[in-house]
């Protein structure tokens, strides 16, 4: 990584909107071809952050270098080259597939020979090809969720900004969107995304945690789980809250999160902890459906970072 | 008799079949997660089962009564969160909830201060709900499906747009919840769906696959192998033209590979040497369970 071309230098960006601070003097840097995300609750700054990346707003303070321009200085240069597909990405909904991507290579100013042909690559390489003159309003919710991301191809950008793409989308259509990031991804573009799914997160090169406008934990997805210094005890269960306090009467400072129809008890030595825990329920007479050690997801390193760091879990 | 029970439902719009379950019963007391795409029936058997749509044919049962001819009769029983916000925009947390008190019968205004409470709404009280967050919005709705305590409760997507600490928050409500109530739920996220008992996919309106999700990940027949290594690209672009690999993608810096058998194994760690690579046995997920009943699928028809 070291050797690594930094595509994204960003140096105590901060921004408040009337009083309220939304990036509050956050760091941080991207190499070249990596996809990083931004993971965090609404409000967090996430958005905004992309949005000083792409200069479409300006910082109070700090600065930052995108693909080496400087984003107060050389904000033309930096949107020739980068791509942002926001959250509410606008496509024409009574356009036909071709004619929105038409449309985006207009406000690039891509000449119309050039836009032809870059028409007939993007619609190739997102798999939309057959659906061309289909209109987009017809269009299922993964499929507008990759013609956003096909029109935000369209001028050839060396950095993608994605926010929150695949919220809303079934799994199938997030493995696909997600192989056409990959197949980019080795074509040397660098991929900037945020996102509220730890499921999302968790296929990118390096995640980096952020609250209430800082960064909180940047790691790879790996490294996140082998710092969680403690394993995860699955257990499901019919009487899944009798379960827990049966349990809490005999530790009473064990950490129990019920979740659904499970409940994740977070511990260090877990096989001598789960002989006990069978043990417990046996003799309190509850009936146990499963009971398996795994390792922990990013959802519970996340929820151990906010609570370590007090900023509590509500 | 289980608390829900389909047999050879149907539902067509014109030419559309969107519902075309055959049979799928629920039981009493459990979080059941049903995943699908969009399109694929999820949203309209809720419906068919909330008594707001009838049937084109077959039946659905909800606590041993007709949903849609017997609805007066289940309604008391039944909460329901719509994806597209059941919630009036234009009024307030209070008022709504007072409406749907009204709906319901539920009379005690101390309950209702009770759950206002309980989902950190007070203080939203005298908010409109299209000022409120989306993940804000999931709650409220919660809090007007749940006051009337019903013993069946139909959520669909209540967790999109919701950050991971409310979700946590909002699964963990789920566990209480379903101590005196049966929890059928739609979600896109296989973590979610993890943490039900039991879970169905569903495809262009058929039911694929049901079970727990236990039993759903020891279907596929193969091994699956994470592999970490330097250049993950070029190797996969090799795999993708070895005929014992039956799937092989990126997932962060992790390429995962599924391959037929032990054999395919051995090819594939042969393969792997003097690469630098790691690599580890691990097992199906959701994801891979999902994506590949729908690949047989689409093979078959």
């Amino acid at each position: 990584m070291s050797t690594s071309q930094i595509v994204i230098e960003a140096q105590n960006l901060f921004k408040e909107f009337s009083g309220i601070i939304a990036v509050n003097e956050v760091s941080l840097n991207v190499s070249k071809g990596e996809i990083f995300s931004l993971v965090g609750p609404d409000g967090a700054g996430k958005s905004t952050f992309i949005r000083l990346l792409c200069t479409i707003l300006a910082p109070d303070s700090g600065s930052a270098r995108v693909l080496g321009f400087d984003i107060r200085k050389e904000p033309e240069e930096i949107r020739r080259l980068v791509g942002y597909m926001p959250q509410k990405f606008s496509l024409y909904e009574d356009l036909t597939v071709e004619e929105n991507l038409n449309f985006y290579a207009h406000i690039f100013s891509i000449p119309l020979e050039e836009a032809q042909k870059r028409e007939d690559e993007v619609l190739k390489f997102s798999r939309l090809a057959p659906f061309r003159n289909k209109r987009a309003g017809t269009l299922s919710g993964g499929m507008k969720q990759k013609l956003a991301l096909s029109c935000t191809l369209m001028h050839s950008p060396s950095i993608l900004f994605l926010d929150e793409p695949t919220t809303g989308v079934d799994p199938i259509s997030r493995r696909e969107f997600w192989q056409l990031l990959f197949d980019l991804k080795a074509k040397g573009t660098t991929i900037f995304l945020a996102t509220p799914y730890l499921e999302e997160a968790e296929r990118s090169n390096r995640v980096a945690f952020m609250h209430t406008g800082r960064i909180i934990a940047c790691n790879t997805p790996e490294k996140f789980k082998t710092s969680f210094k403690e394993k995860i005890i699955r257990l499901k269960s019919d009487h899944l809250l009798e379960a827990k306090e049966a349990l809490l009467k005999v530790w009473p400072d064990l950490k129990i999160i019920n979740y659904g129809s499970e409940l994740r008890i977070i511990s260090g030595d877990v096989s001598e902890r789960k002989r006990k825990i069978s043990k417990i329920l046996m003799k309190n007479a509850i009936p146990l459906a499963e009971l398996e050690i795994t390792d922990p997801d990013l959802n519970d390193v996340f929820i151990q970072i906010l609570q370590e760091k007090n900023y509590g879990n509500n | 008799m289980e608390i829900i029970e389909i047999q050879n439902l149907t539902k067509k719009f014109a030419d559309l079949t969107a519902v075309n379950i055959a049979s799928l019963s629920i039981p009493e007391g459990v979080i059941f997660g049903l995943l699908g795409p969009n399109g694929s029936g999820k949203t309209t058997a809720i419906r068919i089962l909330c008594g707001i749509l009838p049937p084109t044919s077959g039946k659905a049962l909800v606590m041993g009564l007709d949903s849609f001819y017997q609805a007066e009769r289940i309604r008391g029983f039944v909460g329901y969160t719509s994806q597209f916000c059941s919630l009036y925009e234009d009024l307030t947390v209070e008022e709504n909830l007072e409406f749907y008190a009204q709906i319901y019968g539920v009379e005690s205004k101390a309950k209702r201060e009770e759950i206002l409470s309980r989902y950190e709404l007070s203080r939203f009280r005298n908010r409109r709900i299209r000022e409120l967050p989306p993940g804000k919005k999931q709650w409220v709705a919660l809090a007007c499906a749940v006051m009337h305590e019903p013993r069946i409760l139909f959520l669909d997507e209540p967790t999109s747009g919701m950050d991971p600490a409310s979700r946590k928050d909002f699964w963990e409500e789920l566990s209480i919840l379903k101590q005196k109530c049966t929890i059928l739920i739609t979600t896109h996220l296989l973590d979610e769906a993890e943490r039900c008992q039991m879970i169905a996919f569903m495809h262009l309106g058929r039911v694929l696959a049901v079970g727990t999700p236990r039993e759903i990940k020891a279907v596929p027949q193969g091994k699956v192998f994470n592999v970490i290594l330097p250049d993950p690209v070029s190797f996969l672009s090799e795999l993708s033209v070895s005929p014992f690999v039956q799937d092989a993608y990126l997932f962060g810096n992790i390429l995962r590979v599924i391959v037929q058998d032990q054999e395919g194994a051995a090819k594939l760690i042969a393969m792997t040497r003097d690469r630098d690579a790691r690599i580890q046995e691990t097992n199906f997920s959701l994801e891979d369970c999902y994506v590949r009943l729908v690949h047989l699928e689409g093979n078959a028809t």
